[in-house]
């Protein structure tokens, strides 16, 4: 009788490009007023419904524009589904990027706090975390430097220490892990590895089909906002690969549309 | 005379008393006195037992005219509760009168737009749609599903495609009542039973408005055939039924059947006779979700497979245990719901011998239960007529209710609420009249009844059942209510399903569970610890740790406005944070740092003095202390309303990252620049103290002034910000109207100086009230006066309110234009 931890039903996200570009607010009143307000509906999502258990590790694979980073979103509640239900249990620690909101005048002990509140944690809280923290970016006496002597692979060992510092339920990943040196990422990978045996679930988003195999349990095919297959890693692999061998000598329209 | 027998066992005819005391297992006869007697079963002399015959009494047998209060004195009280209800429920006299007055097309109109569906519902209706169906069990002589046949004849012989359906219907176990005119224009709505074909006839007096050659019912005719079939359907207890529409001519009455009652409505074959501009396509053959009938193969459906999918399946489980088999004869013998089953389950046993608690049993005992429904029964509890149909008419009229739960007897003339013992046939008697008046009315309720409750199955098992640590009853029920209302759904009790609870419960309950002391503080405690993560979830950090774990779910979420403000208080940490990062990156990489926030109001009040200090020489004396206090609000408002402007566009960055309450970037921006305000309160002091200047009592005024003047620019630096977002114009434009708006306000002049006939201009200014408010105190050492206040009081709070909304209603949306 286990609940799903993440829950779709008939997700769909809607972005509005107005064709012509209204950015003044009296321009907006008078085409308003002579209903001449016209849009184009770009659904980034159509009609999603998605099941995740607990600990489980489920990939999304598509090309460009097929709504994999949306359907992050969606679950990490940064956007809010046009139509549909998103129903999610237990906190996330969402890397669609690593280090949002880092301030380039704070220092590295400042950003750690902003950062982690932003993330959802207590203050209280972090300061108790912060030397673990600091010891698994490995970033030493810079921590008191501000952001903006980092090189860009110690912010993102910054951020990612941040984000995992205490088990989430919930791992939402967006490629972010193709960066830092080959000796951080094992390391990533061995604390995933870790919460993973410890009953998280893990959301995670590639290009690289055949890397996302060996990982997960479970794969979602996304193509312009639908799903187009889910199931074991070999089938979908098996299907994406197929379908791209096909397409990939006609001119690929999606990519315009997104652009 | 008394006699002790049991109950259920004995049809009421066989003593031939006229009266029957019932309660659960014995059954007694009440003197005409009024005396009662108990005896239980076991030594009850001349008890007898037939379990042969267990089958409920039939209607004419048990009184189906009770003499209800008669002779009794409480006729008064009677005439009064139903008065009472009649003008707290007035939605069915309402469509009476409605019925009789209004013309038969706008009628019909008012009754669609009652039947409309639910537009935000239907995601919800998706989510549970009908996963089973069992087969309809025929259940004994009454207990058949009805079918109100609306033919195409009027008088005469039916023709022979209405004889096949009938055939059909009644070769599959239905019961029919198809709907006939009596020549009889004086005559009552009565039912007769067709010996031959063994279908029943609802005779309706016609009137001469009922004209079918004239393809569509009169008005009169309308409402007076809706009100017989409602009325006939209250009065013989016909509970759930459908509806079968054989010709166009009866669409509009079929259209207000299903609007007044919620029948299900099958057409069985348009024959194109009136009707067409009904709609009725749009809602003929719709199952219990909305959703169109259709058969796997997509062939036609047969009208037997079309009606049972109008009836879920619903498992009654008998949770607390039926040694005797009393509980279960009871509910067979009193349901008149066509699909049910009875499930008893495990024992729910916990192994390792412990005996099992109260969540154990009702978890265990609805294992193998098939129906969509579950209604939980348990003892000591009195069904009234017609209960079961009342709740899953409920369950399909509102997709919103996931629990409901029969209204107990309270008040009921004659029968204590909880007395042990119950004068079945007047029960019955009042629950069919108390129906009349309140049938479709619910009302949500805090908690849950365990005596009696029907649940939606997915939802039980999205909740994830009965939590086994709490084995107190009462906190047991009050955790399912909780988790119920937070999957997004309503507990309801329907007024129209009643029941009886008597008070000695332990005593037949079987064994009941009593708990040692220390175990209750210890469940006690579990359910303070479980639902104090809620608590914490709203107000404070939800983070791991806590006993529950939070939830998202983008269907149940409070109000936007509230939502908002929980969000907000949830982020309270980071609107502390970004507050101080606010001030020190501001000058971060200059000098003299925090410095300038002294420095530039002094700078500011040194130009303002050099260059009209000789103008105003004669009106205003100490003018650096003028010009400076009313500087201090100006820089506040017009910095915080500039600086959220572009603290929420530049946000959308991180918002596009990471969920962040946009509220957050605009009140650290006040809360910024209310310490920058308090900064520059130092200048000030000093040049007062350099100037000579007084201090006054009514300094003490100024922290009620800025309060005043933080609401108003929080208000509309959220206005702004959220705005902005969407026309980034706004940023420039609202450059140009401060900087009138500066020059407006007297800041650095008296308003002495402009004519009388424009003050108004300035005074309509709410910044203007604000500045009063803080000048008066330290300039002149005057209290504003009371109406100054009240604007700039009133006006803040109103503008605060205003820029929440405009926020709140477009939180979601700021994501997606950033």
């Amino acid at each position: 009788m286990s609940t799903p931890v993440i829950l779709l039903q008939d997700v769909s996200v809607r972005y509005r490009v107005p064709l012509e570009r209204i950015r003044s607010f009296k321009e907006f009143t008078i085409r308003w007023l002579r209903r001449r307000i016209r849009y184009r509906d770009y659904w980034a999502l159509r009609d999603i419904n998605l099941e995740v258990m607990r600990s489980q590790v489920v990939g999304v694979i598509g090309r460009n524009g097929a709504g994999k980073t949306t359907l992050l979103r969606v679950v990490a509640r940064v956007v809010h589904p046009t139509a549909g239900r998103v129903r999610v249990q237990g906190q996330i620690a969402p890397l669609l990027s690593l280090g949002a909101g880092f301030q380039q005048d704070l220092t590295g002990r400042e950003n750690v706090m902003l950062n982690g509140v932003t993330l959802g944690y207590s203050r209280g809280d972090l300061l108790k975390r912060i030397d673990r923290i600091v010891e698994f970016a490995g970033i030493g006496s810079f921590i008191d430097m501000p952001l903006r002597t980092y090189s860009s692979g110690m912010r993102a060992r910054l951020g990612f220490a941040i984000a995992t510092d205490e088990m989430p339920d919930i791992l939402l990943v967006d490629e972010v892990l193709a960066v830092g040196d080959a000796e951080f990422r094992q390391r990533c990978e061995e604390r995933i590895e870790k919460y993973r045996q410890g009953g998280m679930t893990v959301l995670i988003v590639s290009h690289a089909p055949q890397l996302l195999a060996k990982m997960c349990n479970r794969m979602v095919w996304l193509d312009k906002g639908k799903v187009a297959a889910m199931g074991s890693p070999e089938d979908v692999v098996r299907q994406y690969a197929a379908s791209t061998a096909l397409t990939v000598a006609q001119p690929q329209q999606d990519l315009r549309i997104k652009g | 005379m008394r006699v002790g027998c049991e109950v259920g066992v004995c049809a009421a005819g066989e003593i031939g008393l006229s009266r029957i005391v019932y309660y659960d297992g014995v059954m007694m006869d009440r003197d005409d006195s009024g005396q009662q007697g108990e005896r239980s079963p076991q030594n009850g002399e001349g008890g007898t037992r037939s379990a042969g015959h267990g089958d409920r009494p039939a209607p004419g047998d048990t009184g189906a005219t009770p003499q209800l209060g008669a002779g009794e004195p409480n006729r008064g009280r009677v005439f009064l509760r139903l008065v009472i209800y009649r003008v707290l429920h007035p939605l069915e006299a309402l469509l009476e009168l409605l019925a009789t007055v209004v013309p038969s097309r706008l009628f019909v109109a008012v009754a669609q737009w009652m039947a409309r569906p639910d537009r935000r519902a239907a995601a919800r209706e998706r989510a549970f749609r009908a996963t089973a169906e069992g087969p309809i069990v025929p259940a004994g002589e009454d207990g058949r599903p009805v079918v109100i046949l609306l033919a195409s004849q009027e008088e005469g012989a039916p023709t022979g495609r209405d004889t096949a359906i009938v055939r059909e219907l009644l070769s599959l176990g239905w019961r029919v009542v198809r709907l006939r005119a009596t020549a009889a224009r004086a005559g009552r709505v009565h039912l007769t039973r067709d010996a031959e074909s063994g279908e029943e006839i609802l005779w309706v007096p016609a009137g001469t408005q009922w004209r079918p050659d004239s393809g569509r019912l009169g008005r009169q005719a309308l409402g007076k055939m809706a009100r017989a079939v409602v009325s006939c359907a209250n009065r013989d207890g016909l509970g759930l039924g459908a509806v079968v529409c054989t010709s166009g001519f009866w669409i509009d009455l079929a259209t207000v059947l299903r609007a007044v009652m919620n029948w299900p409505v099958a057409v069985v074959a348009h024959d194109g006779e009136g009707g067409e501009d009904t709609g009725w396509e749009r809602w003929a053959d719709l199952d219990m979700t909305g959703q169109p009938l259709a058969s796997d193969d997509g062939s036609e459906p047969k009208l037997g497979d079309r009606l049972k999918v109008l009836f879920p399946l619903v498992s009654i489980v008998i949770a607390g245990g039926d040694p005797d088999g009393r509980l279960e004869q009871q509910i067979r013998s009193r349901t008149h719901y066509p699909n049910y089953e009875i499930v008893t389950g495990e024992k729910g046993d916990p192994g390792g011998g412990a005996a099992p608690t109260w969540p154990d049993r009702m978890q265990g005992a609805w294992t193998g239960a098939r129906g969509e429904l579950l209604c939980f029964v348990r003892k000591p509890v009195v069904l009234g007529g017609g209960w079961l149909c009342e709740l899953v008419q409920r369950m399909r009229m509102d997709p919103h209710a996931g629990l409901v739960t029969p209204a107990r007897n309270t008040g009921i003339p004659g029968i204590r609420t909880r007395s042990r013992y119950v004068d079945l046939a007047g029960f019955d008697a009042w629950v069919k009249k108390l129906r009349r008046v309140s049938r479709h009315n619910a009302s949500s309720v805090p908690f849950v009844p365990l005596s009696c409750f029907m649940i939606r199955r997915a939802l039980l098992e999205e909740i994830g059942g009965f939590d086994r640590g709490l084995s107190e009853e009462f906190l047991g029920a009050v955790d399912l209510a909780r988790r119920v209302r937070r999957a997004g759904f309503d507990i309801q009790c329907v007024r129209g399903s009643y029941i009886h609870v008597a008070q000695l419960r332990p005593a037949v309950a079987g064994v009941p569970y009593t708990a040692h002391p220390a175990e209750r503080e210890l469940v006690r405690r579990r359910y303070r610890r479980k639902w104090a993560g809620r608590w914490k979830r709203w107000v404070g950090h939800g983070r791991p740790g806590g006993a529950v774990q939070p939830v998202y779910d983008s269907a149940d979420r409070p109000p936007a406005m509230i939502a908002e403000l929980h969000e907000l208080m949830r982020y309270r940490d980071l609107v502390h944070l970004l507050t101080i990062s606010n001030i020190k990156t501001r000058y971060k990489r200059s000098v003299l740092g925090v410095g300038w926030t002294l420095l530039n109001p002094l700078l500011h009040m040194t130009v303002l003095t050099l260059a009209f200090s000789a103008v105003f020489k004669s009106s205003i004396t100490d003018y650096p202390v003028y010009v400076l206090s009313g500087l201090i609000v100006w820089n506040f408002f017009s910095q915080i309303t500039t600086q959220a402007m572009t603290a929420v566009i530049s946000g959308g960055n991180l918002m596009r990252q990471i969920y962040i309450p946009p509220s957050v970037f605009c009140v650290a921006t006040a809360t910024a620049g209310l310490v920058n305000l308090g900064l520059s309160l130092i200048p000030l002091i000093l040049i007062m103290v350099i100037m000579g200047h007084p201090f006054h009592v009514a300094l003490v005024f100024v922290p009620l002034a800025v309060l005043a003047l933080f609401l108003f620019s929080l208000g509309v630096a959220l206005m702004l910000g959220t705005l902005a977002v969407f026309f980034t114009d706004l940023v420039e434009l609202y450059g140009v109207l401060l900087r009138a708006g500066y020059f407006l306000t007297a800041v650095m002049y008296p308003i002495t100086v402009i004519p009388n006939k424009w003050r108004w201009v300035i005074k309509i200014n709410p910044v203007y009230s604000y500045i009063c408010c803080f000048r008066d105190p330290i300039y002149a050492g005057t209290f504003p006066s009371w109406q100054t206040f009240a604007i700039a009081g009133v006006s803040g709070v109103l503008v605060l309110i205003a820029g929440w909304w405009v926020l709140a209603r477009k939180a979601h949306e700021i994501v997606y234009r950033t």
